[in-house]
């Protein structure tokens, strides 16, 4: 497994982070190293631990074992500097209810120097959202939308994202959480975000990382993830009652004389260890990202 | 579990088995303390104006023990979308309700009987408690959390309340008798009252079932608008905030710290107006105002405790939106709710736990002294009517206390708020008043069982060796606390020196001011009494780092 980077140089540094909560491992030996600027995914099924690894980030889990550094510093130590630099969308969406929309773009403005009014009027006309409303009376969609708000005015250089799509319609997702999350990298600026929904991870991440049952199971740049995933179909010479073991296999399906792998590795590598156990490639394809994440899962 | 029914009565039963009993605690603090503060100063339980005493203090209770029901049951509407029909939820909403608040009372009152030799009716009560319950869920169903259907509830609700103080006495009169006897036609009244509210209730769950609401008259409108205008000018704010402790102080006084005031300035509207009430049908001024002055300087007393449900409030950053965790199990359901652990909005402020914390005292200073400002205004204004018409106010006071009674309302109120606000901080506030009250259930157990078993002599070594040893041991844990927090450098070593200079000058005076002849036991308590005061400083900011930083 390639790591998405070394640890010197990166934004966000995890090192062996391990959780509990009343006994139950939440978070296994984590390891994982953000690089400064591009945008970061993290996938995973429900209840793996991506909000738990990103409550972490943000100083809001304190760790029991390993250690969490943004920008350098111990986001529990330190939270002004961590979240001053980190914009926030919870999965909960959580925001005070009894505020109007212009209530809460003035209040959070004070948190934040580098609040941007323009900006943030801008994002407000776009997100469509009337100013006076309250908060209270927000949809689920607007609620993403007012807190996608105040956490990209202020020009993060670390916007974290868990779960940004939920509640937001398609075509929102699309042309402005899509577009928002690749300027934000465009400008140098890093994104991280959690999400399920991987064709939209697929589209915009530069990074992966796959998380399941609270451990990592890959970090990679997104372009060596697909380059070393691959589906292959053998036909071997003879009937076979079980298929024969290629290293670096993640599922293995069918029957008799030909078997469908999908593999971790080098192509060409794989090439030769097919040509070793006596088998023809009838097929080799690349795997999607959604194939890739159910191969890692399953194996 | 076959049945709706048995599944809403066990969702009650397994949801309320810590929620029932703590809020039953919780309700019987102040009765308790009340009584054995009486009890201690040998006054007598057969004076008429422990009727008073009795009724004003069952109806908090009812209220209190009510909130811990209401909690414990959940929002009607999640059941709107089950196979189940509007009687039933309803039916389902009271009978348990009603049965439960009635036992509540019942025990409460009989504890109370035993414990101090009282001698309070219980029937009367159960049966109202009952015919309360229903009226609340009338006004909870009717509700649709808009003021003009609270308001329009709250006069059924107010009325039984009036129908409730008469058996006393007469209507808008000083109570003067026990209600012994509960009469055919006063059982009559509660069973038709109870079914009223039944057959109500369920005509507005099922309106509201169908997101059919209370037509709007204009007035209204015209009420909500004024109102809301009145507010928005109430906390109005620049247009923009000079710093971030400036926006969350702003926060926290709009969202919560003003509550104390509201409710004080509230109170003192309801008595004035029940004053006045009182005085154009009695035509008895003299006793009015007596009853004015009396309940302004009780007010005085209760300042406190109102100063820790505001307190309660004022500690609570939880997310209003349900926890979705993948650890969510059926302790959730008993453990989670509005007093967990803090909402990620707040926890994602950039600011730091010590200027955290500042704001939530900030915002508990203001609310503090202006409530207790405008009980001072109040009882001035009450004192100077006295004079106006010869009814004197401050041989009101008992003497022993009359020196400290100002200064400590102020203070206690101080002590209530800002305490039960950081055990809400710490965001495991249900874990910390369950301690705290099964700690004073124990010392009143064991008080009884010395009182029953012990020669006088004995008991009175034991009560008063234990009293000081608990205030050295609130004094002692202040300063342990202060250590703690500047260790984890949560407060700066000038506060600790602000805070030790301000606690000695505060104990010296209180031991200058210190009534004649007190007690050699109660000379600890000065000390600990001003740790209370002093310890918010330390408590806040390690609570609010237990809480942010899990």
């Amino acid at each position: 497994m390639t790591d998405a980077t070394s640890a010197t140089d990166c934004l966000v540094s995890i090192e062996r982070l391990s959780r509990r909560f009343d006994g139950k491992l939440a978070l296994d030996d984590i390891t994982l190293h953000v690089p400064r600027g591009g945008v970061f995914g993290l996938i995973g099924g429900n209840g793996a631990g991506k909000t738990t690894l990103i409550r972490h980030l943000l100083g809001m889990l304190r760790a029991q074992s390993g250690s969490v550094r943004v920008f350098g510093f111990d986001p529990v130590a330190n939270p002004v500097e961590v979240l001053g630099r980190t914009g926030y969308l919870s999965e909960d969406r959580d925001l005070p209810n009894w505020m109007r929309v212009h209530e809460l773009i003035r209040y959070t403005r004070a948190f934040y120097p580098a609040w941007d009014p323009n900006y943030a009027a801008e994002l407000l006309d776009a997100f469509q959202l009337d100013a006076q409303a309250h908060v209270k009376s927000l949809s689920r969609g607007q609620r993403a939308r007012m807190g996608l708000l105040i956490a990209l005015a202020h020009r993060p250089e670390l916007l974290v994202l868990d779960e940004p799509s939920s509640g937001l319609d398609p075509l929102v997702r699309r042309d402005i959480l899509g577009s928002i999350i690749r300027t934000i990298a465009d400008d140098g600026r890093t994104v991280f975000f959690s999400s399920h929904l991987l064709d939209e991870v697929e589209q915009v991440a530069d990074y992966v990382a796959i998380i399941h049952q609270g451990r990592l199971m890959l970090n990679s740049p997104m372009d060596y993830i697909k380059a070393t995933h691959h589906r292959l179909t053998l036909r071997f010479s003879s009937a076979l009652s079980k298929a024969p073991a290629l290293s670096g296999a993640l599922t293995v399906e069918g029957a008799g004389q030909e078997w469908t792998y999908t593999c971790h590795g080098e192509s060409a590598r794989l090439h030769h260890e097919a040509e070793t156990l006596g088998a023809r490639i009838v097929d080799e394809a690349s795997l999607t990202l959604d194939e890739i994440f159910v191969s890692q899962v399953l194996r | 579990m076959n049945s709706i029914s048995s599944a809403m009565l066990w969702e009650l039963m397994t949801r309320g088995r810590w929620q029932i009993p703590g809020w039953f605690l919780f309700g019987n603090f102040l009765p308790f303390l009340l009584y054995a503060a009486f009890h201690h100063f040998q006054v007598d339980f057969a004076d008429p104006a422990m009727v008073a005493m009795h009724v004003v203090l069952l109806q908090l209770t009812m209220l209190i023990f009510g909130l811990g029901i209401v909690a414990a049951q959940g929002t009607l509407s999640r059941l709107f979308l089950l196979p189940v029909s509007t009687h039933r939820i309803v039916a389902w909403h009271f009978l348990p309700g009603s049965l439960l608040l009635s036992l509540e009372v019942s025990v409460s009152l009989g504890v109370q009987n035993a414990y101090f030799g009282l001698n309070q009716p219980i029937l009367g009560p159960a049966l109202f408690a009952a015919a309360a319950w229903a009226c609340a869920q009338r006004l909870v169903g009717q509700a649709h959390r808009t003021l003009r259907s609270v308001l329009l509830a709250s006069v059924p609700c107010v009325l039984s309340f009036c129908w409730f103080g008469a058996r006393y006495g007469g209507w808008f009169q000083q109570p003067v008798h026990y209600w012994r006897h509960v009469t055919p036609t006063e059982f009559c009244t509660i069973l038709l009252g109870s079914a009223a509210c039944y057959l109500l209730t369920i005509k507005a769950i099922s309106r509201d079932r169908c997101g059919e609401h209370l037509a709007v008259l204009p007035i209204w409108r015209a009420i909500e608008s004024g109102l809301e205008q009145f507010l928005a000018g109430l906390f109005h704010s620049k247009a923009q905030f000079g710093s971030a402790t400036e926006a969350q102080l702003w926060f926290e006084w709009r969202s919560k710290g003003f509550a104390l005031p509201t409710i004080v300035l509230f109170v003192a509207l309801i008595n004035a107006i029940v004053v006045a009430v009182r005085m154009l049908v009695t035509g008895n001024w003299t006793e009015s105002l007596q009853d004015f002055q009396k309940v302004t300087l009780a007010g005085g007393f209760l300042l406190p405790v109102v100063g820790g449900l505001s307190g309660l409030l004022l500690g609570t950053t939880s997310s209003g939106v349900q926890s979705r965790d993948h650890s969510a199990t059926i302790r959730d359901l008993n453990t989670s709710g509005p007093f967990d652990r803090m909402g990620s909005f707040p926890a994602s402020r950039p600011i730091t736990n010590r200027q955290y914390a500042t704001v939530i005292l900030q915002a508990a200073v203001r609310s503090v002294a202006l409530s207790w400002g405008l009980w001072a205004l109040i009882t001035i204004i009450a004192a100077i009517a006295g004079v106006l018409t010869d009814v004197p106010l401050l041989p009101q006071v008992s003497s022993p206390i009359r020196n400290w009674y100002v200064p400590g309302t102020l203070l206690a109120a101080w002590i209530g708020m800002t305490s039960v606000a950081s055990a809400a901080l710490t965001g495991r506030f249900g874990v910390f008043s369950m301690t705290f009250f099964t700690g004073i259930l124990s010392l009143a157990i064991c008080n009884l069982l010395l009182e029953h078993y012990a020669s006088q002599q004995i008991h009175q070594l034991i009560t008063a060796t234990f009293s000081i040893l608990i205030a050295f041991c609130v004094t002692a844990g202040t300063a342990l606390t202060f250590l703690v927090a500047l260790r984890r450098s949560v407060i700066l070593p000038r506060h600790g020196l602000r805070c030790l200079s301000f606690s000695v000058a505060l104990t010296l005076l209180a031991l200058l001011l210190r009534p004649p002849g007190l007690a050699i036991a109660a000379y600890p308590w000065i000390p600990a009494f001003v740790a209370l005061v002093i310890l918010p400083v330390a408590t806040t900011p390690l609570a609010i780092e237990w809480n942010r930083h899990r």
